[in-house]
């Protein structure tokens, strides 16, 4: 294991699957789907009317639903974990790829009856000190924005925190709510299947907006170990690449999504054929899915026909910035017991020949090494190497 | 403190202007004068100004553009911003609102999320490391300078681009103004203005090319060098606002610092002033650079453009100044 290697102590999760890690691993076991008409915002006329949203209430964070989200999945990690929020010595990082358009459009729609001090919930960095506040973080904040792969981000940069001696502990948040903007630009962009989205599948026809975040407590694995907190597994490298291609479609031949893997592999002093499994992006849009099987065929070589494959967005919807958050959780979650959910309505996959898509029914995999990867607008790049924690 | 040295090579600072019209000092620059119309179509304009920056920047940095150049691996951005893509934002959103959800703007909508600038300045330079978009309030750019100097320093990239900063669609504008940010009074203000000068929003793009010392060696032929001597917590030393190598000497200590405020501003054409304030903390980072960067820096926008010595504005937003980056020239190399 890498000297600098990083801990996760706790985690928590909130999705259209229900409140709680246990209510997201049991509902992507089942493979259920809760995917319904979109309630929270007016869709008419849209061709796509469907969304997995969280249902019942949400503790009021300003007024901030991704706030209010991410406080319900960071509440859930800090039970369980040892923290001293309030030492100044734990860092809090959000990534987020909506925040701010809500507060942004009922200002244009209504100015007069805006708090004058509005545009201060609109900064990018409001979300995180929103979260910081509704927690009693007062240790250093962040918010940051690499779209789809933010989730992701967020656990590499505050790896890079700790690294540094900025704090001791880190509360990595991955939080997007389902948002009429985000909703509306996917939708103009017809990136989104009318229906329930199958990624991997020879007739997927886009994403499903889902909505939801999660929550990675971070420590040094030395200080862990050494207070005797107990550790779900470890992050051992994070690679973070840029396409350089286009600004919203990846690179088809899957090269800058490798240089990801690869730096996180080589971070991890993993080799291809030691990856267990994958937890991919795979969000169903056509293009996507195709680039990241090019991407992980280029990287694993002779291991990636028989390398189990599997993405949650069939069950969670793919919830923007906080896709890589859950994805992490659902990737240690595998490692743990053993067990790779399968990818829910996936019938005909495009890849058989070329990576082991798991469909049908969860598969055992025991594996000490698994990936988990993510993608976003810009060209952005991310890709996580976890271990377990025996 | 940084691992191993980081070399900052090239920098652009792009500062707002006096304007008659607006309560706020906003950067009155055109893109187009600089990329042309054809790389600026369809951009926010801070996508613009980021790419005018970066070029400018490199240019001091002796960069040239390499055409069909393959994306470079180990060559990287982060972009430092409060509010981000504002302008593009506001347009889609207000379509939304006005027209709903289903006629919106399918080419706005990429350019509107905060992570565009990078995206953009990625593209255009083939850039294949890491591409970050961060914010921390009036801490973004210093957190982006941080950021990109420890992947330097730890390695992981040969070459970063920070460009930090906000462009902002007068509608944020407005809002900040009849916020109460700061304003006590109309900007600009008489020639008869005593300190201490009112407070007025401003807007500010900067951005640094950072490089280990092999890098910068390679690049820079003999000129003095820029050392980011990198920062330290914040609760262990008061404010740094900057360092000459001079400073340093004279004192006597590595590390020297002085709390001295930096001059106010001379945006109006008779005089008079203002204490500029912006939302991303650029002109605080702006004006610790200016102070050592001489030749290695672009001035646009300065009332005496392409300055020979650098002139400061004196920064300050609700938070006190910045952690202690210091800047540090060393002779020629």
């Amino acid at each position: 294991m890498p000297a600098d290697a990083i801990a996760v102590t706790a985690v928590g999760a909130i999705t259209a699957l229900g409140t709680g890690v246990d209510a997201l691993w049991a509902g992507l076991l089942e493979g259920r789907r809760p995917f319904g008409p979109v309630r929270g915002f007016d869709v008419e006329g849209c061709r796509v009317q469907l969304a997995a949203e969280v249902r019942g209430e949400l503790p009021d964070a300003d007024g901030d639903r991704s706030a209010g989200l991410a406080v319900v999945a960071a509440v859930e990690a800090l039970q369980r974990a040892s923290v001293d929020v309030t030492s100044g010595r734990v860092g809090l990082i959000v990534g987020s790829a909506g925040a701010g358009t809500k507060v942004l459009e009922a200002a244009l729609c209504d100015p007069l009856r805006q708090p004058r001090d509005w545009w201060r919930r609109y900064q990018k960095c409001g979300l995180a000190q929103t979260v910081a506040a509704a927690l009693g973080v007062t240790g250093p904040t962040m918010a940051i924005n690499t779209a789809c792969s933010s989730g992701s981000v967020a656990i590499g940069l505050g790896r890079d925190w700790l690294r540094a001696g900025d704090c001791d502990q880190v509360l990595a948040i991955g939080t997007d709510e389902l948002g009429r903007f985000t909703f509306t630009g996917f939708h103009a962009l017809r990136a989104m299947d009318p229906e329930p989205c199958r990624p991997f599948d020879r007739q997927r026809r886009g994403l499903t907006m889902g909505e939801g975040a999660g929550c990675l407590i971070l420590e040094r694995a030395v200080d862990a170990q050494r207070r005797q907190q107990g550790i779900l597994g470890y992050v051992l490298g994070v690679g973070m690449t840029c396409d350089a291609h286009h600004l919203t479609a990846p690179d088809p031949r899957g090269h800058g999504a490798a240089r990801a893997l690869k730096e996180a592999l080589e971070q991890a002093d993993v080799g291809p054929e030691s990856v267990g499994f994958v937890n991919a992006h795979g969000t169903g849009t056509p293009l996507n899915d195709a680039a990241e099987v090019a991407s992980l065929e280029l990287v694993l070589e002779g291991r990636a026909p028989s390398c189990p494959v599997h993405s949650i967005k069939a069950s969670t919807g793919h919830c923007m910035g906080a896709a890589g958050a859950l994805e992490a959780i659902v990737t240690l979650k595998s490692l743990e017991t053993g067990i790779v959910p399968a990818t829910a309505g996936l019938l005909d996959c495009e890849f058989d020949a070329r990576v082991r898509c798991v469909k049908g029914r969860p598969m055992h995999v025991e594996a000490r090494y698994a990936v988990s990867t993510n993608f976003g607008f810009g060209g952005n790049d991310a890709a996580v190497v976890f271990s377990h924690a025996r | 403190m940084l691992d191993s040295a980081v070399f900052i090579t090239g920098g652009c600072v792009i500062l707002p202007r006096a304007n008659a019209e607006r309560t706020w000092a906003s950067i009155d620059m055109d893109p187009e004068s600089v990329l042309g119309p054809e790389r600026c179509r369809r951009l926010d304009p801070l996508s613009q100004l980021a790419l005018v920056a970066i070029e400018r920047a490199r240019e001091r940095a002796e960069l040239k553009r390499e055409r069909g150049r393959a994306v470079a691996q180990d060559e990287g951005i982060v972009v430092g911003s409060a509010l981000a893509a504002t302008v593009t934002t506001v347009r889609y959103a207000r379509r939304l609102v006005s027209v709903g959800p289903a006629t919106t703007n399918p080419i706005d909508f990429p350019d509107s999320i905060d992570g565009a600038p990078a995206a953009h300045v990625a593209l255009d330079l083939g850039l294949g490391g890491v591409s970050l978009t961060l914010s921390d309030g009036n801490r973004s750019a210093v957190r982006a300078l941080i950021h990109a100097a420890r992947l330097v320093a730890w390695n992981r990239v040969k070459r970063m681009y920070v460009v930090v900063g906000d462009r902002c669609d007068p509608f944020f504008a407005e809002a900040i103004v009849r916020g109460g940010l700061l304003l006590k009074r109309d900007y600009p203000v008489s020639v008869q203005e005593q300190p201490p000068y009112p407070r007025c929003w401003a807007e500010c793009v900067l951005s640094l090319v950072l490089a280990g010392r092999s890098t910068a060696q390679r690049f820079t032929s003999g000129a003095d060098a820029i050392e980011l001597l990198g920062h330290l917590p914040e609760s262990d030393l008061p404010p740094i606002v900057a360092a000459s190598a001079a400073d340093l000497a004279r004192d006597g200590a590595a590390l020297s610092w002085t709390a001295e405020p930096l001059a106010t501003a001379r945006l109006t054409p008779t005089g008079g002033g203002a204490t500029l304030v912006d939302p991303s903390g650029a002109l605080d980072l702006a004006a610790a650079w200016l102070k050592v960067a001489g030749a290695k820096s672009c001035v646009i926008g300065a009332t005496e453009p392409e300055v020979a010595t650098p002139f400061a504005v004196h920064a300050r937003c609700g938070r006190d100044p910045y952690p202690n980056l210091r800047f540090v020239r060393r002779p020629g190399q």
